[in-house]
């Protein structure tokens, strides 16, 4: 890589100082509107305020990274307004624009009334780690009141490594402003041993996910009971493929061991080829299969059948699957001097 | 494909098409996105270090060439103390930089600085909701004061619908938070202007307590710990909720206060508005 010290202006998406990018500008990335439209958009409604743009049009719903440039057009908008630069008119929407949003929003109250909220996560119980499953119900800061009602009512299901299912917990309660951290013994007392596979958490009538995505807590005592750690991984993708790869970027860290924790959470089998290439520009190929609903719990160098020492590293390692459809893969890395784990978010 | 399609598949697959055909296509492989940079932190001291590396293929199956730009910012939001330009990569390559590295070229003796990324690649845009192609960091520590492994944070763009209304907030479940254990909070400001930010710890009974503001400048970072909460107001597990004038990103972990180990820290979550 080059290095330097120039002066770059940043205040920008797109701003890059090495080779460029296409000329276009965005406003808002998400729903690819550039500034001109943007500029037509705040002309075509007279000045609307940012709300009443995001209701109708959906600027800034989505990361809402554009809230501000979008406020300043509208005010330098209004602002020459003022001067009489701009002839006057109230704040309008089009027809169209009005329709599209109450559709918008009829078909999102259908889709939550009658519709489960499903997510699904891996989880493990072996040795020295046991994974617990991490949930807040929390209101929406500026609401009056959860959305949600005063509790949510979910239900775990809980399978094995070969998508088997082996226990169902129904009726589960979770209070408004309350948090829970319910282990595998809570969930299911009937399930012992070691367990690995994966949890399908549904929601009942849920009107906003808000803070009620489903985490898993990986504990861990590395020997030592009373300094137990632990590290909080949630769910992955919604129902489309990946537009990119399942990767990791540097599984093999120095004194580090390496895990990956796989779950297939659709009801048909998933494979693919998986290839590792080491730094030294060598590629190792080998095949995943899950089966439906089923999970994998492998430690890399031998997944990938690598006769290296323990102290062997290559932290520029990359691994990558050729199969977009959904999966949800997770990392782990293994403290080879003390146990200590440390696992990838997601 | 059609074949596999339920009768209400089919009409809807058929109406989109019907729309498609009247609407003007761009040619394939371009989209109306734009490549959009991440937003994460490196540090590095006597006992920890980090390690950051980009592959393109994180969120792009498109053969194309790929560049980064490693972006290190101090005190000035406008100008970086150091900027590392990539060579020229294909969808399958990867590169690191150690911080290590960053500490020797930048002259400083240690670093817990804000840093940016910015992937793209001038053949292809980006496809899907995806327009960021994020970098991954790889925090150790010889004392185990800092161990995590983290993906850069969105800075634009975004999977999910994110609910905001006059403060942006994010959350993060079932934080642990004793007299053994305190939680930190790291939260970055991805833009050029100051942001204030508030901190909530709400216990697993509802009762909560908040601090802040705290005032972070652009291009800037701030660490907050639990050492002064009313630990024994509030029942474990406890929620955590950040509150800000503006969009942040923060990370939450635990410190295991007997040994000063970090046990975990991760990103947080906007609240979901679907």
């Amino acid at each position: 890589m080059n290095s330097d010290r120039s002066v770059g202006k940043d205040c920008n998406a797109c701003s890059v100082s090495g080779e460029g990018q296409p000329s276009r500008r965005n406003v808002c990335n998400c729903y690819q509107i550039t500034y001109e439209q943007m500029q037509r958009i705040v002309d075509e409604t007279n000045g609307a305020s940012f709300e009443t743009l995001r209701e109708n049009y959906q600027v800034g719903s989505r990361c809402t990274s554009c809230e501000y440039e979008i406020k300043d057009m509208v005010r330098v908008w209004q602002e020459e307004h003022a001067r009489g630069m701009v002839g006057m008119a109230g704040v309008q929407i089009p027809l169209g624009r009005r329709i599209g949003a109450s559709w918008r929003g009829i078909k999102t109250a259908i889709r939550h009334h009658f519709t489960l909220r499903r997510f699904a996560i891996f989880m493990i119980r072996r040795n020295d780690i046991s994974t617990s499953l991490a949930l807040s119900n929390l209101a929406f800061p500026e609401d009056r009141s959860n959305v949600n009602g005063k509790q949510v009512e979910f239900m775990v299901t809980l399978f094995d490594v070969d998508g088997r299912k082996l226990a169902r917990r129904t009726g589960l309660v979770l209070r408004d402003g309350c948090s829970v951290e319910l282990s595998l013994e809570d969930l299911f007392p009937d399930v012992r041993g070691d367990v690995t596979g994966m949890m399908i958490i549904d929601y009942r009538l849920l009107r906003q996910v808000g803070s009620l995505r489903p985490y898993c807590v990986f504990n861990f005592s590395h020997g030592v009971p009373a300094r137990r750690g632990r590290w909080h991984y949630h769910d992955k993708y919604a129902a489309h493929d990946y537009n990119g790869h399942y990767h990791c970027n540097h599984p093999f860290q120095p004194k580090q061991e390496c895990w990956m924790a796989i779950s297939n959470p659709l009801a048909s089998s998933y494979s693919s080829a998986v290839h590792l290439r080491l730094a030294d520009g060598t590629t190792i190929s080998r095949t995943v299969d899950v089966p439906p609903l089923g999970s994998m719990w492998v430690e890399l160098r031998s997944f990938f059948g690598l006769q290296r020492p323990s102290e062997w590293s290559d932290p520029n390692a990359l691994i990558w699957f050729e199969n977009k459809k959904r999966l949800m893969v997770w990392f782990a890395w293994k403290q080879l001097s003390d146990g200590r784990w440390i696992v990838q978010h997601h | 494909m059609l074949s596999t399609l339920s009768p209400s598949q089919l009409i809807r697959h058929s109406v989109r098409r019907a729309i498609a055909a009247f609407q003007p296509r761009r040619p394939r492989g371009v989209s109306g996105l734009e490549w959009a940079p991440s937003a994460n932190f490196v540090v590095h001291n006597e006992h920890a270090s980090t390690s950051i590396s980009f592959a393109p293929c994180t969120t792009s199956r498109q053969p194309a060439r790929y560049f980064w730009e490693f972006r290190l910012y101090g005190r000035n939001p406008l100008e970086p103390i150091l900027v590392r330009r990539s060579d020229v990569m294909e969808l399958h390559g990867q590169q690191t930089i150690e911080s290590a590295d960053l500490c020797r070229e930048s002259g400083l003796p240690q670093l817990f600085h804000y840093c940016e990324v910015m992937a793209y690649s001038p053949d292809v845009t980006p496809r899907g909701v995806s327009s960021v192609l994020v970098s991954y960091h790889h925090f150790r520590s010889t004392d185990g004061s800092f161990d995590a492994h983290l993906p850069a944070a969105y800075i634009w763009g975004a999977a999910r619908f994110t609910r905001t209304e006059q403060f942006h907030y994010e959350n993060f479940p079932a934080a642990q938070c004793t007299a053994d254990s305190r939680i930190v909070v790291i939260t970055l400001n991805p833009f050029v202007r100051p942001v204030n930010v508030w901190i909530r710890l709400v216990g697993a009974d509802g009762r909560s307590w908040e601090d802040g503001p705290v005032r972070i400048a652009g291009k800037g970072l701030h660490r907050w710990e639990s050492g002064h909460a009313p630990l024994d107001t509030l029942v474990s597990p406890v929620g955590v909720l950040t509150r800000s004038d503006s969009k942040t990103a923060s990370f939450v972990g635990s410190i295991d206060v007997p040994s000063g180990r970090m046990t975990n820290l991760e990103h947080m979550h906007p609240f979901f508005a679907a």
